[in-house]
């Protein structure tokens, strides 16, 4: 029997939610009467064989080397592409092993687990409308398939997420649950135009208790603060215009880069936050509404300059520039002196 | 799921709500919400069909209207989906709400429903991912709260709508400059448009519409509530001079009138406008008492402002009369108006002065006062003759709890023996014993 149970730290952190099985679903494909049976192939099935044995044992490598010596005689074999799609994204080689699958689901469209598999890489990119139309396939294929159907329930549930996100503005941030959805490591269905078809393949024992590690989904939160941006916070400016210029060129830059430790760095400890927010409810929502945009771009073009001792006074128009939002105004920043740099004590809208 | 779903309006939603609300204390089924609040038999006997077939037997009707079946295309998706899951099942409803948030991304309401309908198709609960922050999960109710309202008073306007040719007693002529009228219904969220048709209103549009967070009866400065009364818009603020806030433009009002300003109300600023760019709509209760439209609509109730003319009454809700009633009650109020301007040319003083209110103010002047200061005037004229044009009668709602007066706003020329004036007049009349009272007459501001 062909059990992955992904026992992922994620899974694990989905016990303290309310519902312990949100998303995550343990996979029971197919009954043991496929896999039983040993073949006697020739050589590429050795191959494909061993192959599979090395993938168990986690030596990867090895694994597709074996399953490469094999394709090299049988190029269109389907258990060989197959496996050779699993170690793939085992080796986190996502876009190799969505290609791979890909191939299958064109030589054998009537093949369900194939498309299964490319659901799951594409539920892990966060791409659920490709998922969705893959497992659909998946199930074309073959209406009994239970797994995809499983997947495709999963996949509904992220994108009843995402749509709830949307109705409520959720911090994207927040979202515990990923998609965890079930990697068939199998094919159950015999493929119609392979060499190896007559005689099923041995399928190997899986240690039901080992962790099979998922496809690390491919976040579409974007990475907190690189090094580099978060540097130029630091950077010292001079206590004159051109260091008050500089200071806010690079929070406008910060801001659109959506680096937002570098951004939130920008402002002062002592900056009057807006309605006299709380400072951290104010980084906060800052974070937040930072986040929530695929894309920002801040330009600033600067009307005046005014340096008196500790203090500067900036006044530009900003031009803000989001996914769907645009605003053109005139802000006033008054920075204060620390140290070595400005930092943001005031912003307000207008001259 | 299918055949659950057809077995009734709200059988699945309703059980899934309620199985996430024991385990989440949270309802975060929508739909099924919306549906439960819906007039059970409203949804049920006004599927899919009626709609289009109502509007149809309108322009069958000999009092035509341009009445178009839907407000706008975002709503008519909205209505279409809900009547898909009726027919079709989930997967036609989502496709009409793609539909909705292909025009319009920012259309919260079709996110939610879209969830909703997402979670029944999968058949696995769905936990918000909002954080485990007090603040944060009351702020997502509030939310739910307001979209929840929000669907409400959207779907109300179509399955428990006025008749196509309805009309309100809140308008009962229109002066000729009044080329269209805009009526406020605040209970149901939503502002119509008004042709003038020979002095008639004619329904030709109407629109969602967000009121002050704290609702309606503007009584102080700050209150963030929306005023009641008759106004009219009093200019165009252009989009340049705005912020993204107020979206392609505003059409101020004429908030506090007189009657505000006798009433003791203050506040300044009530405006009519669209909403920041990020935003397709907000939720019903949620301006600082301005009336704020979403931008697409705006852009449609441009069309019919006309600043300085167009009457924006405002009103707690709007009763709405078939036509026959509804001239027969303008045409009761019609006869007292008559009498009055018979009674006064007549020259009997009794007649004439019967029709004032004891509560009858004018500028300070009480109806004794008044009235003495009526008979010696008029003693020495041989004739009166009194003309009135360009006249208005609109209904003026004070407060939910008051009954409304008629605000009565006409040209007046009038000629006499020995006199000769004219003016702009405005009178505000009130029921009393059965009959119709002056309890205010003068110059119309």
């Amino acid at each position: 029997m062909m059990l992955n149970q992904f026992m992922t730290p994620s899974r694990k952190s989905d016990a303290n939610l309310p519902f312990p099985r949100v998303i995550s679903r343990l996979v029971l494909a197919a009954s043991f009467a496929f896999g039983v049976c040993i073949s006697a192939m020739a050589a590429p099935a050795d191959d494909f064989k061993e192959g599979s044995r090395l993938y168990q044992q986690g030596k990867l490598d090895q694994a597709m080397a074996k399953v490469n010596t094999g394709l090299q005689q049988q190029p269109k074999d389907a258990q060989g592409r197959f496996l050779k799609g699993l170690i793939l994204t085992e080796q986190k080689k996502i876009t190799d092993a969505i290609q791979t699958f890909t191939g299958l689901t064109e030589d054998y469209p009537e093949l369900p687990e194939p498309y299964n598999n490319l659901a799951v890489l594409y539920a892990g990119q966060g791409n659920y409308d490709k998922a969705k139309a893959a497992l659909e396939l998946a199930i074309h294929t073959n209406p009994a398939y239970g797994t995809a159907h499983e997947n495709l329930g999963d996949i509904y549930a992220q994108l009843a997420r995402r749509a709830y996100d949307k109705a409520l503005q959720l911090d994207k941030s927040n979202a515990t649950a990923q998609s965890k959805l079930a990697l068939v490591k199998e094919m159950f269905t015999a493929p119609k135009s392979v060499p190896t078809a007559a005689a099923p393949v041995q399928v190997a024992k899986v240690d039901a208790a080992k962790p099979v590690a998922t496809p690390q989904p491919a976040t579409t939160v974007p990475a907190a603060a690189t090094p580099a941006t978060t540097a130029t916070t630091g950077a010292p400016s001079p206590a004159n215009e051109e260091g008050a210029k500089a200071t806010v060129l690079a929070w406008a830059k910060a801001w659109s880069t959506k680096n937002v430790p570098a951004y939130l760095g920008f402002y002062a400890a002592t900056f009057e936050t807006p309605d006299g927010l709380a400072r951290a409810a104010w980084e906060a929502q800052r974070k937040e509404r930072i986040e929530r945009q695929k894309s920002i771009n801040v330009d600033v073009a600067f009307r005046s300059v005014k340096v008196k001792g500790d203090e500067a006074v900036v006044v530009f128009r900003q031009s803000y520039r989001a996914d769907t939002v645009k605003s053109d105004n005139t802000k006033t920043i008054r920075l204060v002196r620390a140290g070595d740099k400005w930092l943001v004590q005031s912003e307000r809208s207008g001259g | 799921m299918a055949s659950v779903l057809s077995s009734g309006r709200s059988t699945i939603f309703l059980t899934l709500s309620l199985r996430v609300s024991n385990t989440m204390r949270l309802a975060l089924l929508q739909v099924g919400a919306v549906l439960a609040i819906m007039p059970g038999a409203a949804v049920m006997a006004q599927p899919a069909t009626t709609i289009a077939a109502t509007s149809a037997a309108t322009t069958a009707t000999a009092a035509a209207t341009s009445l178009p079946v839907y407000a706008n295309a975002v709503e008519g998706a909205l209505v279409r989906a809900l009547e898909r899951l009726k027919d079709g099942g989930i997967g036609p409803a989502l496709t009409e709400l793609d539909s909705a948030l292909a025009i319009n991304p920012n259309f919260r309401l079709g996110h939610l429903m879209r969830g909703d309908l997402l979670m029944a198709k999968s058949g696995v609960m769905v936990a918000l991912a909002g954080a485990p922050g007090v603040n944060q999960k009351a702020e997502m109710v509030a939310s739910i709260a307001n979209l929840r309202h929000e669907a409400q008073v959207r779907l109300t306007r179509y399955f428990d709508a006025p008749a196509p040719d309805a009309l309100p007693t809140a308008l009962l002529q229109l002066a000729p400059t009044q080329q269209h009228a805009l009526l406020l219904d605040m209970s149901r969220s939503r502002i119509y448009v008004f042709k003038n048709v020979d002095g008639k209103p004619q329904r030709v549009a109407d629109f969602y519409t967000t009121i002050g967070k704290r609702g309606m009866e503007k009584v102080r400065e700050g209150d963030q509530k929306t005023p009641v009364g008759v106004y009219h818009v009093t200019s165009t603020v252009a989009k340049e001079k705005l912020t993204d806030f107020y979206g392609p433009g505003a059409f101020p009002i004429n908030f506090p009138n007189d009657i505000d300003k006798r009433l003791g109300r203050t506040g300044s600023g009530i405006w009519i406008h669209g909403t920041p760019s990020d935003t397709y709509s907000r939720a019903p209760w949620a301006s600082d008492g301005c009336v704020v439209l979403t931008n697409d609509d705006f852009q449609q109730l441009v069309r019919y402002v006309d600043p300085g003319s167009t009457p924006v009454i405002i009103s707690p809700s709007v009763e709405w009369q078939a036509p026959s009633e509804w001239r027969a009650f303008g045409g009761a109020f019609d006869s007292y108006l008559n009498q009055w301007k018979r009674d006064w040319e007549s020259l009997n003083m009794d007649a004439y002065l019967d029709h004032y209110s004891q509560k009858f103010d004018a500028d300070g002047k009480g109806l004794n006062e008044w009235s003495a200061h009526k008979r010696r005037v008029n003693a020495p004229k041989t004739y009166v003759k009194v003309d009135v044009s360009n006249l208005s009668i609109f209904e003026y709602t004070t407060s939910a709890n008051q009954p409304p007066m008629m605000m009565v706003t006409f040209d007046q020329g009038y000629k006499s023996s020995n006199n000769s004036a004219k003016m702009k007049k405005r009178q505000y009349w009130q029921r009393e014993d059965g009959r119709w009272k002056i309890i205010y007459e003068g110059a119309a501001g």
